[in-house]
């Protein structure tokens, strides 16, 4: 049971990740229009930095939860490697709880932001004019589901502890071990394409 | 009262392991609510939805982006082999080319992580194959993959730039003398321990200059996107986010022209970018309300007034400053310690006279340092973690000349300031 909530929340915030990067790199089409258009024919689009903020914080506030999925959220594990296995359940679980407190504040506020927005039908100060409460709505819910995602991999941690599956819940959520850090960080290219020119002889 | 709580909290949290975007930010709410009348607590939501759109940190995820979009293209083994036609006829040979690559490519690349495990996974083979010492040979690969947070553009430079209110025009064009001059160092110093002793280094290689002309259009692209990202900068037609974004561009059309574009491309490229922006993001937006908070209580002050209390001179500031990051960084993960001491020791720096730019370059140098000194240097396990065999004590031995070139730049740094500001003076 928990195992596939967990399978679709991976999957799911996988899928955050891709539009977010997405947006990212059309947040940079837009940024380069502006720079060519205003450097060659002195033409501003007014804008464009305004609008690609915004994309930042929606494509971030999506993309935490991918991040905490991968254990990419950094922990100095000076002590902890050195920790007998009960202590690293106690400081994982710890660590969630204090993430969970933390996340489930700034959600809060964060809503209460985009709340006053709304309320008060506040725009942005500039030439666009655009309804804060549109790009603060999508900030705020990436936010809820990262808090939702640390919710529920603190739950897989703890059923996984019951069970006493120990690899399980270091997977899920031990501090990341070298081996995980240099398979994510290794670049594997195909090279079904176009072979470098020569090789190395 | 007010320091010590703050760092022992601070210490406690982070030995235990505590996610470094939660310490921060509960570390802010518990000060917030013990030091300051005001529920300064209830700011959190203004203040992280002003840092998440803040236009300068959008260079940040853009540069992440521009880097994973190279190293996927697979731009980083092209380089090498195109340095190695050129560079490898030097006694140390391969040893050069490691350098090289990692100086050109780290210096577009987000990750020094990405860099280094990808320049073991190419050039390590080739150690084997030509016998050259694997202790020396894997420590070009670690204090290589160092050069690009200080070689701009650097992710680190606009983290300081972000902390510090310091323009990152500047803070890059700083970065660059120091950090060809380091390269230089770094690669003078294989020479001269290969030329000491010939046996650390594989044979002779050679190249035809027709191999070399040839190699020229693997290299040319990179420098073309570091002149696209820099030079516009430099122009003043853009502005360092700007910059990223044409970079991103140019980079992607050259990842195409090489054939490397397709869907499955593009996940890998997205999934990397995110899983990297969202740690970055976290922590800087933590970092950014507990700033908010310390300002509120009164800490910078407080531990200027500490310091001046002292009575130390700025230059024994400096040194017992430096002292204290090189201690620091044997033990704390070199963004969590920008983002942890930054904001409390540069306004203090500042204070007693010296440059913010000079001494944001000078503080990416002991960040640096960081990277290859034992315990916790990052570099080292990553290039050990590539390798497989053999132990962790030879990269950190075979990285030790290295972090004696890193102390003779900090010196040379600190005698001759204006390596640092020459270029920076030319921009805002």
């Amino acid at each position: 049971m928990i195992d596939k909530i967990l399978h679709k929340g991976e999957f799911f915030s996988k899928i955050g990740a891709w539009v977010g990067g997405t947006i990212l790199l059309a947040t940079s089409v837009l940024i380069t229009i502006e720079v060519i258009l205003r450097k060659l024919f002195s033409i501003s689009l007014g804008g464009a930095d305004e609008i690609s903020g915004y994309a930042m914080a929606a494509s971030c506030s999506w993309a935490f939860a991918y991040a905490l999925f991968k254990k990419a959220h950094i922990r100095v594990d000076v002590l902890y490697v050195k920790f007998p296995q009960a202590i690293k359940y106690f400081l994982d679980i710890t660590s969630l709880v204090l993430f969970a407190i933390y996340m489930s504040v700034l959600s809060y506020f964060a809503f209460h932001v985009f709340l006053t927005s709304l309320n008060r039908h506040s725009t942005a100060n500039t030439p666009l004019h655009t309804p804060l409460w549109i790009p603060q709505l999508i900030w705020t819910s990436g936010l809820i589901f990262f808090t939702l995602s640390i919710f529920l991999i603190l739950a897989g941690t703890l059923t996984y502890f019951f069970r006493k599956d120990v690899v399980a819940a270091q997977r899920l959520s031990g501090a990341t071990t070298l081996e995980e850090e240099i398979v994510e960080g290794t670049v594997k290219t195909d090279h079904e394409n176009e072979e470098p020119s020569g090789g190395l002889k | 009262m007010i320091i010590g709580t703050t760092l022992g909290i601070l210490l406690a949290l982070l030995l235990l392991s505590i996610p470094v975007a939660a310490t921060l930010s509960i570390l802010g709410l518990t000060i917030g609510e013990m030091f300051s009348d005001f529920p300064v607590y209830r700011a959190i939501g203004e203040i992280s939805w002003a840092a998440s759109t803040d236009f300068i940190l959008l260079a940040i995820p853009l540069f992440v982006l521009l880097g994973e979009i190279l190293l996927r293209a697979g731009i980083a083994e092209r380089t090498y082999i195109a340095l190695d036609r050129w560079l490898s006829w030097l006694p140390g040979g391969l040893m050069h080319a490691n350098i090289g690559t990692a100086a050109l490519f780290a210096a577009t690349s987000g990750s020094s992580v990405a860099t280094a495990a990808t320049i073991t996974t190419v050039a390590l083979p080739q150690a084997r194959k030509y016998n050259y010492a694997e202790s020396l040979f894997a420590g070009t690969i670690a204090a290589g993959g160092t050069l690009g947070i200080l070689i701009p553009p650097s992710i680190n430079l606009i983290v300081y730039g972000f902390l510090t209110n310091t323009s990152i025009p500047q803070l890059f064009l700083a970065g660059i003398v120091p950090g060809i001059l380091l390269t230089l160092l770094f690669m003078t110093c294989v020479l001269v321990i290969c030329l000491i002793k010939p046996g650390l280094s594989g044979g002779p290689r050679s190249a035809s200059w027709s191999e070399r002309m040839h190699s020229l259009k693997d290299i040319i692209p990179v420098l073309i996107i570091f002149i696209v990202v820099i030079g516009s900068i430099y122009a003043g037609w853009a502005t360092p986010t700007e910059s990223a974004a044409l970079g991103v561009l140019a980079s992607l059309g050259l990842a195409k022209y090489y054939r490397a574009v397709n869907l499955r491309f593009f996940k890998k490229v997205m999934e990397g970018t995110m899983r990297t922006t969202a740690m970055i993001m976290l922590i800087l937006i933590s970092a950014n309300f507990l700033n908010f908070i310390l300002d509120a209580i009164g800490l910078a002050e407080a531990l200027t007034q500490f310091i001046h209390q002292l009575g130390l001179s700025p230059m024994k500031t400096l040194f017992v400053i430096i002292a204290l990051y090189i201690v620091l960084g044997f033990f704390v993960e070199t963004l969590s310690l920008m983002v942890i001491t930054v904001p409390i020791v540069a306004p203090v720096m500042v204070g007693l006279g010296f440059d913010a730019v000079w001494f944001g370059v000078l503080l990416i140098l002991l960040i640096e340092m960081a990277l290859i000194t034992p315990p916790v240097g990052l570099n080292l396990y990553v290039v050990q973690g590539v390798r497989r065999s053999g132990s962790i004590s030879e990269v950190m031995i075979g990285s030790i000349p290295f972090v004696a070139m890193i102390i003779l730049m900090i010196v040379i740094l600190i005698i001759f300031p204006n390596l640092a500001l020459v270029l920076s003076q030319f921009v805002v």
